[in-house]
């Protein structure tokens, strides 16, 4: 005959707790790998900003009055939630903005493939070995939405800035 | 893990963010000699495909036409020399060069020959390729060309020259 589990209420804290310690842990290399793509994913954007405005021009979904704005802002959205995701440093609003971010790219992905367009994605780079989209981006764009939403849910900071700020609060 | 954040202060810190990379952004921006004008003055000049799809040509196996060959009007793309060196039975020359469009009396001699017929071009495979597209384009309609490795030659065999 099964009894209750052994050992009660506080081992049952202690297993979450180690399970969210395991999952924070293992959310460190996935934010280190999506901040590291975003910050590299600005780079051009920044340096070639007619360029970046004429790829979101081409997937014709956003009115010609946002164009400009969405090419000047975005690539500094990008390399700032990368920055922070690598430093650790506001963890969870860094990995929702950029889960944000991957959902708006994957729809506009979504909507020109399936209006058949041939054009090249503008997510790195928009020079001749620029990528031409495909299902194969668009699954690897919804593979890194499932990561932000990993590092949403999973990755408190402890392994980063906002563990050291946690540290000090306590001490102080 | 979500609950270390309340939702209210998650969405503002992210706003603050944003707000903050967006600042920062138009400041770039203005300072640079290249900066983007807030609103483009003029529709961005976008790379289109051209149109084919209803237009264009299509690929065609050689067994179908090898199994009903009074059924295809084949148009040979060749130089006339290599067409009178060799030729399907019935075939019509129409030689053509890719860098100028088909003209518009050869048009009107296919659409006279081909009747209720289909159109196959053959010869250099990227040549008889384009010619179908390009007679597809000028409105004729039914218009194929061989699959890709097919050899259009298999069908002198039947009556060659």
């Amino acid at each position: 005959m099964a009894g209750p589990p052994r050992g009660g209420p506080a081992l049952a804290v202690a297993a979450a707790l180690r399970r969210d310690k395991v999952l924070a842990l293992a959310g460190v290399p996935v934010r280190l790998y999506l901040g590291g793509l975003f910050v590299w994913a600005s780079v051009y954007k920044i340096r070639e900003p007619y360029e970046f405005a004429l790829n979101i021009a081409t997937y014709q979904i956003l009115p010609l009055e946002l164009v400009n704005v969405f090419a000047i802002a975005l690539p500094w959205l990008e390399l700032a939630t990368g920055v922070m995701l690598i430093l650790g440093l506001w963890t969870k609003e860094n990995a929702l903005l950029l889960a944000g971010m991957m959902a708006m790219f994957t729809a506009a992905l979504g909507i020109a493939l399936s209006r058949g367009y041939q054009m090249n994605c503008g997510c790195f780079s928009s020079e001749k070995a620029a990528e031409e989209i495909g299902r194969g981006t668009f699954v690897r764009d919804i593979a890194w939405m499932a990561l932000a939403i990993y590092t949403l849910l999973f990755d408190d900071g402890r392994y980063g800035v906002d563990g050291l700020l946690r540290k000090e609060r306590r001490h102080a | 893990m979500l609950s270390t954040v309340s939702p209210a202060r998650l969405l503002l810190r992210s706003a603050l963010i944003a707000a903050a990379s967006g600042a920062v952004a138009l400041a770039v921006n203005a300072g640079r000699p290249d900066s983007l004008p807030l609103v483009a003055e003029s529709e961005y000049e976008i790379y289109e495909d051209c149109p084919e799809g209803e237009e264009s040509a299509t690929e065609i196996a050689l067994d179908e036409i090898a199994e009903n060959p009074a059924y295809f009007l084949i148009v040979d793309s060749r130089e006339p020399e290599e067409f009178e060196a060799g030729h399907v039975e019935g075939a019509l020359s129409v030689p053509y060069d890719p860098l100028f469009p088909v003209s518009e009396e050869e048009v009107e001699r296919v659409r006279a020959a081909v009747g209720e017929r289909v159109v196959v071009v053959v010869g250099d495979p990227l040549t008889a390729r384009l010619l179908a597209n390009d007679l597809a384009t000028q409105g004729l309609d039914w218009v194929n060309y061989l699959e890709e490795g097919a050899e259009w030659r298999v069908l002198l065999g039947a009556d060659p020259r």
